[in-house]
């Protein structure tokens, strides 16, 4: 399991970040260490599970300043900030962006570790809950522009005959749509479609226009 | 005979040597006799004026009128010959003054038959007159009109004269000063600057000197005083005497004092938080690595099969333990030296910008550097600590004077401007035109103890940046690619 887990240091501080590592290995997770945020933005793999311990207040590019940076990207890995001297404002403004712990050092050994599965748990289920969605998405995408205009009108609740004088087609016409969409959308019922869309906040617009 | 012809002929030329003009009129003031003089001052021909009436030389009409009626009167009244002073016209057109010195000329009888006199030209000296007394008039109403207090002092020390600044800042009216000596006036703490005074006033031109004088009211005043040398003052000599209250310039450089004392009690408390938070900050790194090695080792050690020894794991569990209480004791040391609350009202931005300029105005002055300010016309208030944004904002300009104040005339420029940006708050950009930012001094700008100056501490910017950031703003450095260096100070605007 720990093959496909990283977790990311990034302090400018050198004994810290050893120190660090030499920690987060002793409970057998692997760990990379970076001294700038850039040095980090660099080497990030996506791929991997994980997640980020980050100093606040760092030469060049803050620790802030990354967490900026990476939601801008929407790279959503959960970030634990970890600070020499923190004061109540950033705690909050890191918080509201949404770090999902705030620690100051030294901190507490056990406490860090928890953070740490804590915000591996959390990657998990997003990575999870992305990729289903990713797969909903690749699905819509199948879509004609007109399926997704049926789709649209589908999910208001019309019915087939107020859709196809709608859109000005024969009722036959919509009933090969609808077929053709459950088809698609690998799913049985109209009811089981719409709730696998709101499930991922999808809708017929969110698929990438061809 | 020829003794005689001699005598007459002496008197002739003498009249004719004489500058002035000697007439003879009838009594009907028809000119009998007139001195070569006299030709020269109507700037005619010689025998010309022989026949014509004095009359004729008047300028005015009412004039000449006044005087055909009084020439009867003298002859029958004989009254007591003083001068007449009048103008003439002389043949060139020109109008003279002149004074006329006349008497009665009588035959063997004792019967007046004509006039005598001798004709002046005091044209030049009426206007020398005119000009003297216009001058006094001028030197007068300087006098009485001057902002500042000027008397004329007698040696023994007596106000001889003194104008209505003079009464005005000392409260006394001209009596009370006329019966008064200098030394009176003169407040006990002052009073041996006098003898210095004096002395000096021997040597020199004029002294100047700053002391204090008691008014009528007893109270204090600070003046400063120029005394000049002797001059002659209705024939004695005398001291003129100049006097500026400095009452007004006393307050507001004791206010600018108060202002300097209190933004230095704010920087040294920030220099002492920052210095604290600085060194609990670098402490801290080295301490949180002892504790996550120690804690590391013992997980490992708990995990391997090696089984180490109990008391192995409790001194490694100390080591852990005792980094932490450093950590604590530094933590409870932050606290303590921790900034004061901000006080913080609405404040105009701009104001506290010009403020800031203002107490900066000696530092840009001997420096020769030229500051812009370019400040946005309109500017919603921000919540602000009013003391401390201000300490922010003279220690940057303070960094902008000092990356030009050695660079050559042209470069000794800073802008400061201020506006409101679309992110809805308001910017202040101060913009130096010295050498500029390295990379490297633009990647450690803000961290405590950095410095690129030879006598820095290196908390300046830090302080700032804190100080803004706790008024949840920011306060970045730009990178300008060519000319100097750029602040960019960002305070949000407050919500209504």
């Amino acid at each position: 399991m720990t093959d496909d887990v990283m977790i990311y240091v990034v302090d400018d501080d050198n004994a810290m970040l050893s120190s660090l590592q030499f920690l987060i290995e002793s409970i057998g997770l692997p760990v990379s260490i970076f001294n700038s945020a850039n040095d980090f933005l660099a080497a990030f793999d996506d791929t991997k599970c994980g997640c980020l311990l980050l100093d606040v207040r760092m030469p060049g590019m803050s620790g802030l300043e990354l967490q900026e940076a990476l939601n801008k990207q929407h790279i959503d890995i959960p970030i634990i900030f970890i600070t020499g001297h923190g004061d109540v404002p950033m705690a909050v403004r890191a918080m509201k962006a949404g770090a999902i712990e705030f620690l100051n050092k030294p901190f507490n050994d056990q406490e860090l570790l928890d953070s740490i599965h804590r915000a591996i748990e959390l990657d998990k289920t997003q990575r999870v809950t992305r990729c289903k969605r990713n797969a909903v998405m690749k699905r819509l995408n199948l879509l004609t522009n007109r399926e997704r205009e049926v789709l649209e009108r589908l999910m208001t609740g019309k019915l087939n005959k107020v859709i196809a004088s709608d859109m000005n087609l024969s009722i036959k016409t919509i009933e090969l749509h609808r077929s053709n969409i459950m088809k698609k959308m690998e799913t049985r019922s109209l009811a089981q479609l719409i709730s696998l869309l709101y499930a991922h906040q999808l809708d017929a617009k969110s698929a990438t226009i061809k | 005979m020829s003794a005689v012809i001699t005598e007459q002929d002496r008197y002739r030329k003498l009249i004719e040597t004489i500058p002035h003009g000697i007439e003879e009129i009838d009594i009907l003031g028809n000119i009998q006799f007139a001195s070569r003089g006299l030709y020269t001052l109507y700037d005619c021909e010689p025998g010309q004026l022989i026949g014509q009436s004095i009359f004729d030389r008047i300028p005015t009409t009412a004039e000449a009128r006044k005087l055909e009626i009084q020439l009867p009167k003298l002859i029958v009244n004989q009254p007591t010959i003083k001068p007449y002073f009048g103008q003439k016209k002389t043949d060139t057109g020109r109008i003279i003054d002149v004074q006329v010195d006349w008497n009665y000329k009588r035959d063997d009888d004792g019967n007046v038959v004509g006039f005598i006199s001798i004709i002046t030209d005091i044209t030049e000296r009426n206007m020398a007159m005119k000009r003297l007394s216009e001058s006094e008039e001028l030197h007068r109403s300087i006098f009485e009109t001057a902002w500042n207090g000027i008397a004329v002092i007698s040696p023994d020390g007596f106000f001889l004269e003194c104008n209505p600044a003079f009464r005005r800042i000392t409260g006394y009216s001209k009596i009370e000063l006329g019966c008064r000596k200098v030394r009176q006036l003169i407040h006990p703490d002052s009073i041996h600057f006098l003898d210095q005074f004096k002395k000096q006033l021997y040597l020199n031109d004029h002294v100047h000197a700053e002391f204090h004088i008691i008014n009528r009211h007893g109270i204090k005043i600070p003046v400063e005083i120029l005394t000049g040398t002797t001059f002659t003052y209705h024939g004695q000599p005398a001291f003129l005497t100049f006097m500026r209250d400095l009452t007004q310039n006393k307050l507001v450089a004791r206010q600018l004092r108060q202002h300097q004392i209190e933004l230095a009690h704010v920087a040294r408390m920030n220099t002492l938080g920052e210095m604290t938070a600085g060194i609990a900050h670098e402490i801290n790194q080295p301490l949180g690595a002892i504790a996550n090695y120690s804690k590391g080792v013992i997980r490992r050690l708990s995990n391997s099969e090696l089984k180490p020894d109990d008391a192995l794991i409790n001194a490694i569990g100390e080591i852990s333990k005792q980094a932490e209480r450093a950590a604590q004791i530094i933590t409870r040391l932050r606290g303590f030296a921790k900034k004061g609350e901000l006080k913080k009202i609405e404040v105009d931005v701009n104001a506290v910008v010009r403020e800031s300029i203002e107490f900066l105005q000696p530092e840009l002055g001997q420096n020769d550097i030229t500051l812009k300010k370019r400040l946005a016309k309109i500017l919603p208030r921000v919540k602000a600590d009013k003391i401390q944004l201000e300490q922010v904002l003279v220690n940057l300009i303070k960094n902008a004077c000092d990356a030009v104040a050695h660079c050559p005339p042209a470069n000794r420029r800073i802008h400061v401007q201020t506006h409101i940006s679309h992110e809805q708050s308001v910017e202040i950009l101060i913009h130096d035109f010295g050498p500029g930012l390295s990379e490297e001094a633009l990647a450690h700008l803000f961290e405590p103890f950095y410095t690129t100056k030879e006598s820095g501490m290196g908390v300046g910017l830090t302080i700032s940046q804190s100080i803004i950031e706790a008024h949840g703003g920011t306060l970045t450095a730009l990178p300008i690619p060519r000319e100097g260096a750029c602040f960019r100070l960002s305070l949000p605007i407050q919500e209504q």
